[in-house]
């Protein structure tokens, strides 16, 4: 905890000029610590440590996809370990039940022998859950975590159990194995703050991999930072102002993704079913204000704004018969979109 | 200075900067439209063979400075418009917008306050002078070249056609002036000579205004259709004077009076025949009976009357098919002059029975009376149809005239009147209008107006039965001035000019010296020699 930095808490007074200078500066060192750390057990996927940990900071989900093995679990573990939070995991399988997720009520009976239910609580009472393969559990299970991300609270038999701060998911998907799995309904996939794809990794990068988890010795991952930092740091996030020609361009994006919008494209036209939710504009705003502040800037600007687009959207976007026939990508897609909405200023 | 003052600025510098360039980009735009819409100005009339007019080259001019100015007022930049072209040009990542937006918007804060100073700091890095005011040399040099070549273009001179088509404007104004002056004055001399009635006639015509409003036109086309229009005019005119039946039932008229053998009819039937309807009204003015109260004094008159209106009559009965005025004025007569003779009758039966009755006599007056106002119509009609004839030959004499006008500016002619010769009597517009009729000596062949040239020529023949025939010498000449007539239309192409040229060089060169002829070639058959090629 030696690196841990002070971000000053502005809920009780305005800052002044100095602590939110002092604060940003301590946002992008933290943020940096935190990135060094991960890294020294993680290899390569710079762009999806730098997302993941500004969903992290900004309060939001991740869902990472990729085929086995690329250390998706590893990452979410070595991020967990970082922060110093409470980590979970489950591994979703066919059979799990909402109950095995949340929690449940149990009878029990007390010194005095009188029998009373007591709520035990599931493994999403955590600060860091890992949804591992989240994909092969029932659209019923899937949906006992839609509370939990939205509303970060758990409601059984009529009580509802605040969850702890900072929460987030990081849930895992195969994309290549699909028998036996269950796509996320869309309600499910709108409450992820980003879906990141994460690839294969190149040659040395391969090399790194196994010079560093081949031998005896495993790099031992320090926590540099706290929940308290963590949510501190989300709340100088959403400090960064946003100018109006910017977040124009922003709902432009965001709306382009429509079929029926003026700026959608011929593509967006023939291959989409329904565009991207106003909550993606919000994920888009958060992501872009981190974005900002992680490379010393105090404004969003156009460049973070298209940065965080495909993460942001690309989930949310849902293709038609024809797109899903055509092997038409949502990436593609929202590279059009920005290519075809010109920023206004 | 405050941070944000410092950044407003900035960005008026920018703004000024900007707009520089901008002014100078719309003035190099519209110097080079400016420039392309002259030269093509120019090509257009170097093309279509004119020398270039230089006051449409301001067409040009004038719309690409208002081109001009209007690009420079639609996109001159705006302080937000500076601020985000800055932004673009140097990277500032939208941080000069930003500041400006969150000014306008009255936003305070510590990240606004950072924002802007972050946003001023790298602002004075920013070089303002790296936006080029001076443009590239290529738009000046385009617009120099495209400049020169219009005034190379203003320099050329008119094409031989154009000069020739404007000699012919120019002959075609003289000439309709002139066509103008002489109508004029042939109507004036024509007016000299009306009386009220046919005043009355040419004024209800509107001839003279139409002439007044002759327009003097370089366009030979339109100075034929205002010709044309005139001839139709008068052509009207005589349809509706309707001359011809009543001249119809005259000829008949006159067909049967000239079988009669009392003096009087005989004499209305050669007024009849000859046309002079003014004598013949005189003639059945003559036959009038007056008031004879006697049934034998009204007897002799009656009988000369009778025998006038029984030939009226035949001839109303020959052309019953005829509608005409005279023919109506004849019945009358016809009828009174009967009921004349009844009560003539009538009073001889009652005189021969009771000695005078005093009712037959007042019978007898009241139809003298009626015959003599039957005759009177008929004489006045008569007298009428005089006066039309003779507007009618005034008419013709200035369709004559509009005819001899449309050749005159049709044909290559030197004057529009007849060389006035030694001792003439009186100029030849002056002139009767029957003075160019039909003297027999010539076969007047006459052809459908502006359909081309007549194949057919007037020739001199002498009277009788003899050939008639044209000197060689004349037919030569003839053909010669027909063939440069044709060498010399636009449509000719130049190597066929040259070959006929060849071909009369050819003809006329005497054998002995090579050299062309003066004189024109001619054969014992009137033929011209053929080519020595």
């Amino acid at each position: 905890m030696s690196d841990h930095v002070a971000i000053p808490n502005n809920r009780q007074h305005p800052l002044s000029d100095a602590e939110a200078e002092q604060g940003a500066e301590e946002f992008r060192q933290t943020f940096e610590t935190l990135r060094n750390e991960v890294s020294r057990f993680m290899v390569g996927q710079e762009a999806i440590i730098e997302q993941v940990l500004m969903a992290v900071v900004c309060g939001g989900h991740v869902l990472l996809e990729g085929v086995p093995g690329l250390g998706k679990t590893a990452l979410v573990h070595t991020i967990a370990q970082a922060v110093e939070l409470d980590f979970r995991r489950i591994q979703f399988t066919p059979d799990l039940l909402p109950a095995d997720i949340l929690g449940t009520n149990l009878l029990i009976e007390d010194d005095s022998g009188h029998k009373r239910f007591r709520f035990q609580p599931g493994p999403v009472f955590t600060n860091v859950l890992l949804a591992d393969e989240i994909n092969r559990a029932t659209p019923k299970t899937q949906s006992a975590l839609l509370e939990t991300m939205q509303e970060k609270t758990v409601s059984v038999a009529h009580t509802t159990h605040e969850l702890s701060r900072p929460f987030f998911v990081l849930a895992t998907q195969n994309p290549i194995e699909m028998d036996g799995t269950y796509p996320l309904p869309e309600a499910q996939l709108d409450r992820f703050f980003f879906k990141l794809k994460v690839d294969m990794p190149k040659h040395d990068e391969f090399a790194l991999i196994l010079d560093r988890t081949g031998g005896v010795d495993q790099p031992q991952i320090r926590p540099v930072t706290d929940g308290e930092t963590v949510l501190r740091m989300g709340q100088m996030v959403r400090q960064v102002p946003i100018a109006a020609d910017v977040q124009d361009h922003l709902i432009r994006l965001v709306r382009a993704t429509h079929p029926s919008d003026a700026n959608a494209t011929e593509r967006i036209r023939r291959y989409v079913r329904y565009g991207a939710s106003p909550r993606a504009a919000q994920a888009m705003l958060g992501a872009a204000r981190a974005r900002a502040l992680l490379h010393t800037r105090y404004h969003v600007a156009v460049e973070d704004v298209d940065a965080v687009a495909a993460a942001t959207m690309r989930h949310r976007i849902i293709l038609s018969f024809e797109g899903e026939a055509e092997g038409i990508t949502t990436d593609e897609l929202i590279a059009d979109i920005i290519k075809g909405v010109r920023p206004a200023c | 200075m405050t941070a944000a003052a410092q950044l407003r600025q900035f960005v008026r510098r920018l703004q000024r900067r900007l707009n520089a360039r901008q002014a100078v980009t719309a003035a190099l735009i519209a110097l080079v439209v400016a420039a392309f819409g002259a030269l093509v100005v120019a090509a257009g009339f170097v093309l279509s063979g004119y020398r270039v007019q230089r006051t449409w080259l301001l067409i040009p001019a004038t719309a690409a400075a208002v081109v001009g100015i209007g690009a420079y007022v639609l996109r001159r930049c705006t302080a937000d418009g500076a601020a985000r072209r800055a932004d673009a040009m140097f990277a500032l990542r939208e941080g000069l917008i930003s500041s400006l937006a969150f000014q306008r918007t009255g936003r305070h804060g510590a990240f606004y306050d950072l924002q802007l100073r972050d946003t001023l700091t790298h602002a004075r890095d920013v070089d303002v002078t790296a936006i080029r005011v001076r443009p590239h040399w290529l738009a000046p040099a385009i617009a120099a070249a495209l400049l020169a070549a219009t005034a190379w273009l203003c320099t050329l001179p008119d094409s031989p056609l154009v000069r020739q088509a404007r000699a012919e404007a120019d002959r075609t104004r003289a000439r309709s002036a002139e066509v103008k002056e002489h109508l004029q004055a042939y109507l004036a001399d024509m007016r000299g000579d009306m009386d009220d009635d046919e005043l009355r006639r040419l004024a209800k015509a509107k001839l003279v205004e139409q002439v007044e409003q002759l327009k003097v036109t370089g366009d030979r086309k339109a100075a034929l259709r205002q010709y044309a229009r005139i001839e139709r005019t008068i052509r009207k005119l005589a349809e509706r004077t309707a001359l011809k039946r009543d001249e119809q039932f005259a000829d008949a008229c006159a067909e049967q009076c000239a079988k009669s053998s009392d003096a009087d009819v005989e004499t209305l039937a050669r007024d009849l025949s000859d046309k002079r309807y003014k004598d013949a009204a005189d003639t059945l003015d003559a036959l009038k009976q007056g008031a004879n109260e006697s049934p034998d004094k009204a007897k002799k008159p009656h009988d000369k009357l009778d025998e006038a209106v029984r030939r009226l009559a035949k001839a109303a009965r020959q052309r019953a098919d005829l509608d005409s005025a005279l023919k109506q004025r004849a019945e009358q007569v016809c009828k009174a002059s009967e009921r004349l003779g009844k009560a003539v009758q009538a009073a001889e039966r009652e005189a021969q029975r009771t000695g005078e009755c005093r009712a037959c006599k007042a019978g007898m007056l009241k139809e003298q009376k009626d015959a003599d106002e039957a005759i009177g119509r008929l004489a006045r009609h008569m007298d009428e149809m005089d006066g039309k004839r003779t507007f009618l030959a005034r008419m013709d004499g200035m369709l004559k005239q509009l005819g001899r006008c449309q050749g005159y500016m049709r044909s290559d002619a030197v004057a529009l009147l007849p060389q006035k010769s030694i001792g003439a009597a009186k100029d030849g517009r002056l002139g009767d209008p029957q003075s160019d009729a039909d003297t027999g000596e010539l076969t007047r062949l006459r052809g459908q107006l502006g359909s081309g040239p007549s194949r057919v020529a007037v020739e001199h023949a002498a009277d009788g039965s003899g050939v008639s025939h044209l000197a060689s010498a004349e037919r030569d000449a003839r053909f010669r001035a027909q063939v440069e007539s044709f060498v010399h239309r636009e449509d000719v192409p130049h190597t066929l000019t040259q070959g006929v040229k060849r071909y009369f060089e050819l003809i006329h060169r005497t054998p002995q010296t090579g050299q062309p002829d003066a004189a024109p070639a001619q054969s014992a058959g009137g033929a011209s020699s053929p080519p020595q090629e």
